[in-house]
């Protein structure tokens, strides 16, 4: 045959192009992880939204996630929660027997030696020191079966208040706040408000990063109804403005003199709701005087929109703007996280957020809400409803309380006076008497105090301490805190063990039990049941064959109190996806709005108002007149500017489990400090320059990311890095009220490195 | 010269489209739409031109992208060192321009 | 003046050349096309996509960051893995519906199946890149109805 030269490069210009076609093109079918056998309902192991999630198991291993159609997220999951089998699978990581440090290196034991070491510290330290010498530092991530049991055992076997978690760290202003405005803690409202808010009002909260699904429901939301409004308040402009009306940026530390300006806009502008405050609502003064609405008037003049604009830099037209918006909403919802709560004024900034409401009157109607988000799995089921803080006990009972002690004895078939009269160390307390060699042992089960306690140095020299000796309960062998602890015990990682998690919107699921526990890894439920045994604790306290017999004496002991979830049984549990307490008996839905007749199983159904806070000695709620004052560590000559730490959606706190995943860890391989733009030209910085970061406590080198997301005078880094540990700048000034730490305001300089 | 064979990968809902405005693009020569998202393309143009004429497909409306597989260029330098981008293979091969594959 | 006989002489010879050179480029670019070259070149932020992908794909990168997906931050490595294959997701440039749709979607895709019995590659009808907040799309998407 015969072609022109031309025709013979064209043909075989189209013949690569097809073979390109048949050959090397990536196809799909490729390497799907085949169908499961079975699937198993759970919940995600990260953030305190608490989707539900179905595990794809096949022959005993997770290949697949997706999300439960019948939880509150409807079938969704984040792009974290969609990685979880890889990190299931990361077993090559995993802590898979016990260990003992000796001279300086982790050796491997048997449970027996592991165990037996253990207890002879404790006994000895109790033996010598009494009590108060112990301790556990638990987990807003374990289980709820974990913490309750963990709480009795110490507290009731051990007879030592130093029972304390994590969440200290992130919740307990949030705590503080509804404990002092409601009398009793835990959100009013519910994720469905979300649907039927005409207003919302983000403040404090990085939701698109950190409740990326609560997110996804709220732009939903507004696609629905485009009237709905959205005010970001965030010093930060992130994704979460994206969708927002208005974005407020403002000075670190200032939020609380624009929320009381809010406040007096709303009256000034006749906004106000005088037949909700003068039914329902006292007013407190900041040192616990009840006065009436005209000193509150009188208190807000220190706060008009011009004062505001002083402090914070918010122009006054913008706070009359978004103060008007927030009233004038049929229903307006609140939203915050750590913003608000790691402050040392946590809980004073969680009261005032909750005061616009309490003015307003957006409260007890669906939509209208001051709804603050958990940032942990289990935070509140866990930890702040069993009471495993060191000032607690279950259901809102207070330690210092003697008719509270009694009901528990009683409940718990315990002698009169078991329980000790005096609470114990709070964390930041607790890890400061740890690092003084005062506490001579101490249980940490599930958290990585190594990475995460703020102004973290101190802590870490403390763990070096010959004289005090850590256990550490940990599924991942290169946890930061690892590196510190005299003997590591192997724990099974969360489908491997079956217990409840209660989500932000006070929501109860079972995790199932998806696969068998790897290599000699037990359940902490079975860890703190050993270790209790062995250290000879009344067999009276702990009266349980398995972690459902836990459950339900925790059914039990709830029903004498508001929380009253006795309705909750594993049965139904396993039948179900969740289900909101108050839920008194097995027939009750659950419950959307507390503190609401009609809704609340805690109300008489013909009770004469439509609201009864119940928490308080008069049934009415509390508008608390906190003031304006500066941050711990205000930024000044030396430190000019302020650094603040967070998240990224990639990463959950330490990284332990999302660097795991080979996508997670390549998505965001390092921490880095995100610079305002005019900041970095101001000191020569360029996109990917590594920048030294000065705070008085340590310093440490970055690389720089430039970008308008920070405001200028602000900068942030993100805390998954155990090689660059921004906590070793943080600082642990806590909240007098609450005891949490500051860790978003403290003081630094940049330079150039 | 340059001829330059590529495949476009345009969304489903516009392969079609896509096909019919490549097609009609001078210098360009479709060779079918392939398992539902890929269309076969060669094109013909000066060698200075090839890269500016093939970017024009990536700007059409459902073109995800381009994947070049095959490349070449064919240019003549007269006398004084100038390039000649525009020859056509014909002229060069004068009455060679067949090759015989019997 | 070169003679004309000494000219295709010469214009033989580099064509002949340009041939060889031409085969193999062919076996090369095949062998290894454009794509996987990039992507081996930065594995530490290999799924950092929407940073390179800005650049080197700017329309698909402004469409998903305007979608719904971008919005709300369903990254693009979550339906397309990334180029090593490593992770829960396999790597696919036209992600199959089965393995990555289901995780979030499933239950709209088994009410779709129901209704209308087949369920077809989702994106035939939904367009997934392109479910701009802005865009008039959005709201007359087909999956809300």
């Amino acid at each position: 045959m015969k072609l022109t030269r031309r025709e013979v490069l064209k043909s075989a210009a189209a013949a690569s192009a097809f073979m390109a076609l048949n050959g090397t093109l990536p196809d799909l079918a490729g390497a799907a992880p085949g169908e499961p056998d079975k699937w198993v309902k759970a919940v995600c192991r990260f953030c305190g939204t608490g989707c539900g999630v179905m595990i794809g198991v096949k022959n005993g291993k997770v290949v697949t996630v997706k999300g439960d159609p019948n939880n509150h997220n409807q079938g969704f999951i984040c792009l974290k929660g969609a990685e979880l089998p890889s990190i299931v699978n990361a077993t090559k990581s995993r802590v898979t027997r016990p260990y003992i440090r000796k001279n300086g290196q982790l050796e491997p034991a048997s449970w027996d030696e592991a165990m037996d070491l253990v207890v002879s510290k404790f006994k000895a330290a109790i033996k010598e020191h009494g009590p108060t010498s112990v301790a556990y530092y638990g987990s807003g991530q374990a289980l709820t079966e974990e913490s309750y049991l963990a709480n009795k055992i110490w507290k009731a076997g051990l007879r030592c208040n130093n029972v304390e978690g994590n969440p200290r760290l992130c919740m307990a202003s949030a705590v503080g706040g509804y404990y002092t405005s409601f009398g009793k803690d835990e959100p009013i409202g519910c994720y469905e408000d979300i649907d039927a808010a005409t207003c919302f009002f983000i403040i404090g909260a990085n939701m698109s990063e950190c409740h990326p699904i609560l997110f996804k429901r709220v732009a939903a939301r507004k696609q629905a109804d485009p009237n709905v409004k959205i005010i970001v308040v965030d010093p930060r402009k992130t994704n979460t403005a994206r969708i927002a009306d208005i974005h407020v940026s403002f000075k670190p530390g200032t939020d609380l003199a624009i929320l009381n300006a809010m406040a007096y806009v709303i009256i000034d502008e006749e906004l106000d709701n005088p037949r909700f405050y003068n039914k329902y609502v006292n007013f407190m003064t900041n040192d616990k005087k009840k006065v009436d609405f005209k000193a509150y008037q009188k208190f807000l003049q220190d706060y008009t929109p011009e004062k505001a604009e002083k402090i914070s830099g918010v122009p006054a037209d913008t706070i009359r703007k978004i103060a008007k918006i927030f009233a004038e909403s049929s229903a307006t919802m609140s939203l915050w996280t750590m913003g608000l709560n790691q402050r040392i004024r946590g809980v004073w900034a969680n009261n005032l957020t909750t005061n616009l409401h309490l003015l307003t009157g957006h409260l007890g109607k669906p939509g209208a809400t001051n709804f603050s988000l958990t940032g942990q799995p289990n935070a509140c089921g866990g930890v702040r409803d069993t009471g495993s803080l060191c000032h607690l006990l279950p259901a809102g009972r207070m330690i210092k309380k003697a008719k509270d002690r009694a009901a528990l004895e009683k409940q718990w078939g315990l002698k009169p006076g078991t329980i000790a009269p005096k609470p114990g160390l709070h964390t930041i307390a607790l890890w400061n008497a740890f690092s003084e060699g005062k506490i001579k042992a101490m249980f940490v089960l599930c958290t990585n105090p190594a990475q995460s306690l703020p102004n973290v140095n101190m802590y870490t020299e403390g763990m070096k301490r010959k004289d005090n000796f850590m256990v550490l309960s940990e599924p991942f062998m290169d946890a930061e805190t690892v590196k510190y602890c005299d003997v590591l015990l192997p724990a099974a990682f969360w489908c491997e063990k079956r217990g409840v998690y209660g989500c932000t919107e006070r929501r109860y699921s079972l995790l199932m039990k998806a696969i068998e526990p790897i290599g000699e890894c037990r359940p902490d439920v079975d860890i703190l049941l050993d270790f209790a045994k062995r250290m000879g604790v009344d067999p009276k306290v702990i009266p349980f064959n398995n972690v459902d017999d836990i459950w339900d004496e925790w059914r039990e002991v709830s029903s004498a109190t508001p929380y009253n979830f006795k309705g909750m049984t594993r049965k139904r549990q396993e039948k179900e996806s969740g289900i909101r307490w108050p839920c008194p008996t097995e027939d009750h839905p659950g419950t959307c709005h507390r503190y609401v007749r009609g809704e609340d199983p805690n109300i008489p159904k013909d009770y004469k108002n439509k609201m009864w806070f119940y928490g308080t000695k008069d049934g009415k709620a509390r508008l608390w007149m906190r003031p304006y004052a500066p941050a711990a560590e205000e930024p000044d000559a030396k430190y000019p500017m302020v650094l603040t730490t967070g998240r990224v959606i990639d990463h959950w706190h330490t990284g332990t489990m999302t660097m795991k995943s080979p996508v997670l860890r390549r998505s965001f391989p390092n921490a880095y400090v995100e610079v305002n733009i005019d900041d970095a030209k101001k000191h020569g910085i360029k996109n990917g320059d590594n920048v030294l970061l000065e705070t008085r406590r340590d310093k440490m080198i970055f690389q720089a990311k430039v970008s308008d997301v920070c405001r200028p005078g602000l900068v942030f880094v993100p805390w998954f890095d155990k090689n660059l540990i921004i906590n070793k700048l943080t600082l642990n000034a806590f909240d007098k009220g609450s005891k949490q730490p500051e860790y978003k305001i403290c003081a630094v300089r940049i330079k150039k490195a | 010269m340059a001829i330059m064979g590529f495949l476009v990968h345009a969304l489903p809902d516009d392969l079609e489209h896509v096909e019919r405005v490549v097609g009609r693009m001078d210098g360009m020569t479709t060779y079918g739409i392939h398992n539902d998202q890929y269309i076969v393309v060669v094109a013909e143009f000066p060698s200075d031109k090839i890269d500016d004429e093939v970017n024009k497909i990536k700007e059409l409306e459902g073109v995800l992208t381009i994947y070049a597989t095959y490349m070449t260029v064919e240019d003549e330098m007269d006398e004084d060192g100038n390039l000649e981008t525009n020859v056509d293979i014909r002229k060069i091969l004068g009455k060679k321009n067949t090759i015989d594959f019997t | 003046m070169i003679s004309s006989t000494r000219r295709e002489n010469m214009v033989q010879a580099k064509t002949g050349w340009i041939i060889l050179v031409a085969i193999s480029l062919v076996f090369w670019v095949s062998l290894s096309w454009a794509g996987q070259i990039k992507h081996l070149v930065a594995p530490d932020s290999a799924a950092d996509c929407y940073a390179c992908h800005k650049k080197a794909t700017p329309i698909i990168a402004e469409n998903w960051y305007e979608s719904k997906h971008g919005v709300i931050l369903v990254k693009c490595f979550v339906c397309h893995g990334q180029p090593d294959g490593q992770g829960s997701v396999p790597w696919a440039v036209s992600p199959d519906p089965k393995i990555v749709c289901t995780k979030c979607h499933d239950p709209a895709i088994k009410r779709m199946k129901a209704k209308f019995g087949l369920a077809p590659k989702c994106y035939t009808c939904h367009p997934f890149h392109q479910n701009s907040l802005h865009h008039r799309a959005y709201s007359k998407s087909q999956s809300k109805k």
